[in-house]
């Protein structure tokens, strides 16, 4: 049997594309990566031993491949899923969409919390409490949803938690959103 | 209002948005290739459709920074986008004795409606949720459309918003900031719909590869299912990957049949991909570096003179292109927004330095391949078979590698020189920046396949 192989040109550019092969054969050999080096070999051969049809072995290396290994099936089933949801309910998407203020959902309790006493008294500007400010996902949400009204020093208002009303014992409570405090230190 | 109307009203604000984007790209078009294209062929104007979109989105984005207040460069861009379908219109005219319906053309407009309106859902119909997306990405674009405007007063040099890196580029941010600013209000799903609009030109450019052909159903899958989830998690690293992507596809394309539109369409995705993301700037160098390098060692003298006949045109075509990057590069230092990389600094050398010698730079590079390791794979077997099968890779498939690679050299000599916590830096972004190396991964197997089932 004539292995497909055996019509191969050694140009320099085939060879570089060996060397360059063997390096990485290598690498997975080195990083005991042995699917992918079973899935090569197995490549390697159809290669050399398939003649019709070659083009259809090809694609089916390839997208086993893609399937199994890149995000594409993820990626498929997001798209898929997320579609599905959409035209079996539509009603609410396409609501939310045109809905001003919509998708606050997404935030933490406590930032919805802060957001809602800062909506309610609808003051110009706050800061928030230590521990409030401690937490990154706190303190980066509400600066970006509560916008334009800024977190800003030398606020009177500050947004804090219940525990931490020892350390505000000069202010007056505005309002009290469990687990949120709006006091005035003025 | 019923839902039928909400999707009526929605359709129409991308209709419109598209239209008024499309005005203007053809002003920009017919200002800079002044010639009349009336020998344009049937395959080209859904090239040209996407380029004049973009240009439109670029063009817009300029008017911005030059204007700052989104009312007035509105008003001037409305005037402008009403005298491009003037000259539009003035276009059909001359050219409708010559103008013949291609069928296969409108199969590739439908495919491209059919992809749009398969990513519409997960793009639009999800909130902004993730943390880049909120925190930076459309966190500007709600500061530009609180205050009107993308200058200063839109609060980039506050002291609260230190976080979410101000000095980042704008083209997104400012597009999303303008569609909420014509709604009228904010909320977490309608600024997703520039994403959307970016995707139009991409996917119109990524359907001119439609052919009943292996490689074209590789590359319809892989380019936009690849990316997941970037591409519709409202962080702009899936955009920029498949801009860089598209971009390869099109330059690669003019190798093999030297076609000036796919070049044209291809610099203009360049020069998009700098506003953007700041790594669109590694990857615009990477990509014009070796393209000059290939078409210079490729070049024969007897094509000099038409490549010196094009100077000018690419000139202003250039040039107008980058004013966006320049004016907000401009902005920036007048501002005193910096970039917390602190490249440049001695602290640098110091980090490259030490990274070097503690072995760190081994973990960036296993961290890396982790990354790319499938795509890696699909193009090693694609290797194997065009070197058995004789098929010798051709100046596309080295294009698209040798870019890849510099921009790989260049994201790898990022994290060796990073002032943030490697692991740290590793953990929370290498998923996402090695995006447009799989992409320049994924548009080399492409060629390749094209090349062997030739």
């Amino acid at each position: 049997m004539k292995l497909k192989f055996q019509s191969t040109n050694f140009t320099p550019t085939n060879i570089t594309i060996f060397l360059l092969l063997g390096i990485w054969l290598f690498t997975l050999l080195y990083s005991k990566n042995y699917v992918f080096l079973i899935i090569i070999f197995i490549f390697l051969i159809g290669s050399l031993v398939i003649r019709k049809n070659y083009l259809l072995f090809i694609a089916g290396i390839l997208f086993f491949s893609m399937l199994l290994y890149s995000p594409v099936l993820f990626g498929f089933t997001k798209l898929a899923q997320s579609n599905l949801i959409t035209l079996s309910h539509p009603k609410k998407p396409m609501r939310l969409i045109l809905t001003p203020g919509s998708g606050k959902e997404v935030l933490t309790h406590q930032v919805i919390k802060m957001l809602d006493l800062i909506d309610i008294h609808d003051i110009p500007n706050y800061q928030i409490s230590t521990k409030l400010g401690e937490d990154l996902l706190i303190r980066q949400r509400i600066t970006e949803s509560s916008w334009p009204v800024h977190r800003e020093n030398g606020s009177p208002y500050y947004l804090i938690y219940e525990e931490e009303f020892l350390n505000y014992q000069d202010c007056s409570i505005i309002d009290f959103q469990e687990p949120i405090y709006l006091v005035n230190c003025q | 209002m019923s839902t039928v109307s909400n999707f009526l009203l929605i359709f129409l604000l991308l209709i419109i948005t598209s239209l008024y984007l499309f005005g203007l790209g053809n002003v920009f078009v017919n200002l800079v290739f002044a010639k009349n294209n009336t020998d344009e062929n049937k395959e080209e104007s859904l090239n040209s459709f996407a380029f004049t979109l973009l240009s439109g989105i670029l063009m817009n984005y300029l008017l911005i920074l030059i204007f700052q207040t989104l009312k007035t460069s509105f008003f001037i861009g409305s005037i402008i986008s009403f005298f491009g379908f003037l000259l539009l219109i003035k276009k059909i005219i001359i050219t409708k004795s010559n103008r013949k319906i291609d069928r296969f053309t409108i199969f590739k407009l439908v495919g491209s409606l059919i992809i749009l309106f398969l990513i519409f859902s997960p793009i639009v119909t999800e909130p902004l949720a993730d943390w880049d997306a909120r925190s930076i990405w459309f966190f500007h674009a709600k500061m530009i459309f609180s205050s009107g405007t993308i200058g200063e007063s839109a609060g980039w040099s506050h002291a609260s918003v230190g976080f979410s890196h101000p000095d980042y580029p704008k083209l997104v941010p400012a597009l999303a900031g303008q569609i909420n600013y014509i709604a009228g209000f904010w909320n977490e799903y309608l600024p997703k719909i520039s994403i959307l609009l970016l995707f139009i030109p991409t996917t119109i450019w990524i359907m001119t590869f439609a052919k009943n052909s292996l490689s074209f159903l590789f590359l319809v899958i892989s380019i936009p299912l690849g990316f997941f989830p970037w591409i519709w998690n409202g962080y702009m690293d899936g955009l920029l990957a498949i801009y860089v992507s598209v971009a390869l596809l099109l330059m690669g394309r003019y190798f093999q049949k030297r076609n000036k539109t796919d070049l044209m369409s291809g610099l203009l995705l360049l020069f998009c991909i700098m506003n953007i993301k700041n790594e669109g700037i590694l990857a615009f160098i990477a990509i014009l570096f070796i393209f000059i390098i290939i078409h210079l060692i490729t070049i024969k003298i007897g094509t000099l003179r038409d490549h010196f006949s094009i100077t000018k045109k690419f000139f202003l075509f250039g040039l107008i292109s980058l004013l966006p990057f320049f004016i907000w590069n401009f902005y920036k230092s007048q501002w005193g927004l910096t970039n917390d990389l602190a490249i440049g600094l001695s602290q640098t050398i110091q980090n490259i330095f030490n990274r070097l010698q503690d072995g760190s730079y081994i973990t960036i590079l296993s961290r890396s391949y982790s990354e790319m390791s499938s795509w890696l794979l699909i193009l090693g077997m694609l290797l194997i078979a065009s070197v058995i099968r004789n098929k010798t890779p051709d100046k596309a498939v080295f294009f698209s590698l040798l870019s890849t690679l510099i921009v790989f050299i260049g994201i790898f000599s990022v994290y060796l020189f990073t002032p943030n916590d490697l692991v740290w830096h590793l953990d929370t972004s290498i998923s996402r920046t090695m995006l447009p190396i799989n992409g320049g991964i994924i548009v080399a197997s492409y060629y390749l396949i094209e090349k062997i089932q030739a």
